[in-house]
Protein backbone atom coordinates (compact mmCIF):
# COMPACT_ATOMS: atom_id res chain seq x y z
CA UNK A 1 0.00 0.00 0.00
CA UNK A 2 1.27 3.44 -0.95
CA UNK A 3 1.36 5.90 1.95
CA UNK A 4 0.71 9.62 1.88
CA UNK A 5 1.00 12.04 4.78
CA UNK A 6 -0.49 15.51 4.36
CA UNK A 7 -0.02 18.36 6.80
CA UNK A 8 -2.75 20.98 6.49
CA UNK A 9 -3.23 24.14 8.51
CA UNK A 10 -6.43 23.99 10.59
CA UNK A 11 -9.30 25.93 9.10
CA UNK A 12 -7.55 26.66 5.84
CA UNK A 13 -9.06 23.98 3.61
CA UNK A 14 -12.77 23.03 3.95
CA UNK A 15 -13.58 19.33 4.38
CA UNK A 16 -15.25 18.95 0.94
CA UNK A 17 -12.04 20.23 -0.62
CA UNK A 18 -9.98 17.85 1.54
CA UNK A 19 -12.17 15.06 0.17
CA UNK A 20 -11.40 16.23 -3.37
CA UNK A 21 -7.70 16.26 -2.59
CA UNK A 22 -7.95 12.72 -1.28
CA UNK A 23 -9.70 11.58 -4.44
CA UNK A 24 -7.06 13.38 -6.48
CA UNK A 25 -4.23 11.62 -4.67
CA UNK A 26 -5.92 8.27 -5.32
CA UNK A 27 -6.23 9.21 -8.98
CA UNK A 28 -2.55 10.18 -9.22
CA UNK A 29 -1.43 6.94 -7.58
CA UNK A 30 -3.55 4.93 -10.01
CA UNK A 31 -2.70 6.99 -13.08
CA UNK A 32 1.04 6.59 -12.53
CA UNK A 33 0.76 2.89 -11.74
CA UNK A 34 2.20 3.29 -8.26
CA UNK A 35 -0.14 0.83 -6.61
CA UNK A 36 -3.70 -0.29 -6.14
CA UNK A 37 -4.50 2.06 -3.31
CA UNK A 38 -3.14 4.73 -1.06
CA UNK A 39 -3.35 5.15 2.69
CA UNK A 40 -3.69 8.87 3.35
CA UNK A 41 -2.99 10.34 6.78
CA UNK A 42 -4.27 13.88 7.15
CA UNK A 43 -2.42 15.69 9.92
CA UNK A 44 -4.06 18.95 10.86
CA UNK A 45 -1.67 21.51 12.27
CA UNK A 46 -3.73 23.21 14.99
CA UNK A 47 -4.49 26.88 14.47
CA UNK A 48 -1.53 29.02 15.44
CA UNK A 49 0.84 26.06 15.59
CA UNK A 50 2.34 26.25 12.10
CA UNK A 51 5.07 28.70 11.11
CA UNK A 52 6.90 29.34 7.86
CA UNK A 53 9.86 31.72 7.78
CA UNK A 54 8.97 32.55 11.39
CA UNK A 55 5.47 33.76 10.46
CA UNK A 56 2.06 32.04 10.63
CA UNK A 57 2.08 29.31 8.02
CA UNK A 58 -0.38 28.72 5.23
CA UNK A 59 1.65 25.86 3.80
CA UNK A 60 0.48 22.37 2.96
CA UNK A 61 3.16 19.69 3.16
CA UNK A 62 2.48 16.48 1.24
CA UNK A 63 4.72 13.41 1.43
CA UNK A 64 4.00 10.47 -0.85
CA UNK A 65 6.09 7.32 -0.43
CA UNK A 66 6.29 5.16 -3.51
CA UNK A 67 8.06 2.16 -4.94
CA UNK A 68 11.34 3.09 -6.66
CA UNK A 69 10.66 5.31 -9.68
CA UNK A 70 12.76 7.26 -12.18
CA UNK A 71 13.27 10.98 -11.65
CA UNK A 72 11.28 12.13 -14.73
CA UNK A 73 8.22 10.26 -13.43
CA UNK A 74 8.82 11.67 -9.95
CA UNK A 75 8.76 15.20 -11.38
CA UNK A 76 5.48 14.49 -13.18
CA UNK A 77 3.93 13.23 -9.95
CA UNK A 78 5.24 16.21 -7.99
CA UNK A 79 3.74 18.57 -10.56
CA UNK A 80 0.46 16.66 -10.46
CA UNK A 81 0.31 17.02 -6.66
CA UNK A 82 1.09 20.74 -6.83
CA UNK A 83 -1.56 21.22 -9.54
CA UNK A 84 -4.07 19.26 -7.46
CA UNK A 85 -3.55 21.63 -4.56
CA UNK A 86 -3.54 24.90 -6.49
CA UNK A 87 -6.53 23.88 -8.63
CA UNK A 88 -8.69 22.92 -5.65
CA UNK A 89 -7.63 24.92 -2.63
CA UNK A 90 -6.86 28.39 -3.93
CA UNK A 91 -3.36 28.02 -2.49
CA UNK A 92 -0.47 29.62 -4.32
CA UNK A 93 2.37 27.41 -5.51
CA UNK A 94 4.59 28.87 -2.81
CA UNK A 95 2.24 27.39 -0.22
CA UNK A 96 2.68 23.82 -1.42
CA UNK A 97 5.58 21.56 -0.44
CA UNK A 98 5.39 18.15 -2.10
CA UNK A 99 7.73 15.22 -1.56
CA UNK A 100 7.73 11.98 -3.53
CA UNK A 101 10.20 9.60 -1.98
CA UNK A 102 10.92 5.89 -1.96
CA UNK A 103 9.53 3.82 0.86
CA UNK A 104 12.23 3.06 3.44
CA UNK B 1 11.79 21.99 3.39
CA UNK B 2 13.22 21.90 5.91
CA UNK B 3 10.26 20.84 8.00
CA UNK B 4 10.81 20.92 11.75
CA UNK B 5 8.23 19.23 13.95
CA UNK B 6 8.21 20.13 17.61
CA UNK B 7 6.36 17.61 19.76
CA UNK B 8 5.90 18.45 23.43
CA UNK B 9 3.88 17.27 26.41
CA UNK B 10 0.43 18.82 26.63
CA UNK B 11 0.26 22.48 27.65
CA UNK B 12 3.98 22.88 28.30
CA UNK B 13 4.73 25.64 25.78
CA UNK B 14 2.95 28.98 25.92
CA UNK B 15 1.89 30.45 22.59
CA UNK B 16 4.36 33.38 22.70
CA UNK B 17 7.16 30.88 23.32
CA UNK B 18 6.09 28.93 20.25
CA UNK B 19 6.58 32.03 18.15
CA UNK B 20 9.99 32.58 19.74
CA UNK B 21 10.95 28.96 19.15
CA UNK B 22 9.81 29.09 15.52
CA UNK B 23 11.90 32.21 15.00
CA UNK B 24 14.89 30.68 16.78
CA UNK B 25 14.73 27.47 14.74
CA UNK B 26 14.46 29.52 11.56
CA UNK B 27 17.39 31.71 12.58
CA UNK B 28 19.63 28.77 13.50
CA UNK B 29 18.78 26.95 10.29
CA UNK B 30 19.47 29.99 8.13
CA UNK B 31 22.67 30.94 9.97
CA UNK B 32 24.10 27.43 9.80
CA UNK B 33 23.04 26.51 6.27
CA UNK B 34 22.79 29.97 4.64
CA UNK B 35 19.40 28.87 3.31
CA UNK B 36 16.69 31.52 2.97
CA UNK B 37 13.98 31.60 5.67
CA UNK B 38 11.24 31.03 3.10
CA UNK B 39 12.20 27.35 3.13
CA UNK B 40 11.83 26.84 6.87
CA UNK B 41 8.61 25.34 8.25
CA UNK B 42 8.06 24.73 11.98
CA UNK B 43 4.93 22.88 13.13
CA UNK B 44 4.05 22.29 16.79
CA UNK B 45 2.13 19.33 18.18
CA UNK B 46 1.35 17.95 21.60
CA UNK B 47 2.27 14.35 22.36
CA UNK B 48 -0.57 11.97 21.69
CA UNK B 49 -2.44 14.61 19.70
CA UNK B 50 -2.19 12.91 16.35
CA UNK B 51 -1.59 9.19 16.04
CA UNK B 52 -0.55 9.55 12.42
CA UNK B 53 2.42 11.61 13.52
CA UNK B 54 4.10 8.52 14.88
CA UNK B 55 4.06 6.99 11.40
CA UNK B 56 5.58 10.14 10.00
CA UNK B 57 8.17 10.39 12.77
CA UNK B 58 9.06 6.75 12.42
CA UNK B 59 9.32 6.54 16.19
CA UNK B 60 7.08 6.74 19.22
CA UNK B 61 6.49 10.28 20.39
CA UNK B 62 8.22 11.45 23.52
CA UNK B 63 5.66 11.69 26.32
CA UNK B 64 7.88 13.61 28.72
CA UNK B 65 10.47 15.87 27.13
CA UNK B 66 10.40 17.98 24.00
CA UNK B 67 11.23 16.34 20.67
CA UNK B 68 12.37 18.16 17.57
CA UNK B 69 12.36 16.25 14.30
CA UNK B 70 13.99 17.97 11.36
CA UNK B 71 13.45 16.79 7.81
CA UNK B 72 16.42 18.42 6.10
CA UNK B 73 17.91 18.15 2.67
CA UNK B 74 20.57 15.49 2.33
CA UNK B 75 24.09 16.58 1.52
CA UNK B 76 24.66 18.42 4.76
CA UNK B 77 27.95 17.57 6.44
CA UNK B 78 28.03 15.99 9.88
CA UNK B 79 29.51 19.25 11.16
CA UNK B 80 26.51 21.16 9.78
CA UNK B 81 24.06 18.70 11.29
CA UNK B 82 25.77 18.94 14.66
CA UNK B 83 25.58 22.74 14.47
CA UNK B 84 21.87 22.56 13.63
CA UNK B 85 21.04 20.11 16.38
CA UNK B 86 23.23 21.79 18.99
CA UNK B 87 22.05 25.29 18.14
CA UNK B 88 18.36 24.42 18.09
CA UNK B 89 18.40 22.34 21.27
CA UNK B 90 20.21 25.15 23.06
CA UNK B 91 17.78 27.83 21.89
CA UNK B 92 14.69 25.79 22.71
CA UNK B 93 16.02 24.90 26.16
CA UNK B 94 16.76 28.57 26.82
CA UNK B 95 13.33 29.75 25.72
CA UNK B 96 11.56 27.09 27.78
CA UNK B 97 13.96 27.43 30.72
CA UNK B 98 14.50 23.67 30.85
CA UNK B 99 17.61 21.54 30.90
CA UNK B 100 19.26 20.62 27.64
CA UNK B 101 18.55 16.96 28.33
CA UNK B 102 14.82 17.70 28.11
CA UNK B 103 15.12 18.72 24.47
CA UNK B 104 15.91 15.87 22.11
CA UNK B 105 16.38 16.21 18.40
CA UNK B 106 16.58 13.96 15.37
CA UNK B 107 17.25 14.86 11.77
CA UNK B 108 16.23 12.91 8.70
CA UNK B 109 17.87 13.44 5.32
CA UNK B 110 15.60 14.01 2.33
CA UNK B 111 17.02 14.24 -1.19
CA UNK B 112 16.47 17.70 -2.70
CA UNK B 113 15.40 16.10 -5.98
CA UNK B 114 12.51 14.40 -4.16
CA UNK B 115 10.96 17.71 -3.09
CA UNK B 116 9.07 20.41 -4.97
CA UNK B 117 8.41 23.73 -3.31
CA UNK B 118 6.82 26.64 -5.08
CA UNK B 119 6.55 24.49 -8.18
CA UNK B 120 10.30 23.91 -8.50
CA UNK B 121 12.51 21.06 -7.38
CA UNK B 122 14.53 22.15 -4.38
CA UNK B 123 18.14 23.14 -4.98
CA UNK B 124 21.01 21.13 -3.63
CA UNK B 125 22.54 22.59 -0.45
CA UNK B 126 24.69 25.59 -1.37
CA UNK B 127 22.73 26.41 -4.53
CA UNK B 128 19.89 28.24 -2.78
CA UNK B 129 20.73 31.81 -3.85
CA UNK B 130 20.67 31.06 -7.57
CA UNK B 131 17.54 28.91 -7.14
CA UNK B 132 15.73 31.61 -5.21
CA UNK B 133 16.59 34.29 -7.74
CA UNK B 134 15.35 32.13 -10.61
CA UNK B 135 12.26 31.12 -8.66
CA UNK B 136 11.34 34.72 -7.79
CA UNK B 137 11.66 35.73 -11.45
CA UNK B 138 9.40 32.84 -12.43
CA UNK B 139 6.80 33.82 -9.83
CA UNK B 140 6.89 37.48 -10.93
CA UNK B 141 6.42 36.44 -14.55
CA UNK B 142 3.51 34.18 -13.58
CA UNK B 143 1.73 36.95 -11.73
CA UNK B 144 2.48 39.72 -14.27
Amino acid sequence: MIRCVCFLQEGQIPQPVVDKLGAGIHHIVTEYGLGNGVDINWIIVPKGQGWTAGKPSTSSVITLTTPPIEQPQRIEILNALCDLWTDNTGCQLNEVVATVMPAA
Amino acid sequence: MPLYLCVSPKSTIAQPDKQRISEAITDVHCQVTKAPPEFVHVFFFEAGQVQALENFLGAPMNEEGHLLLGNIRSGRTEETKLALVGGMRQKVAEILAVGLSEVQMLTRDIEAKWVMEGGDLLPEPGEEAAWLEKHKQKMETATA
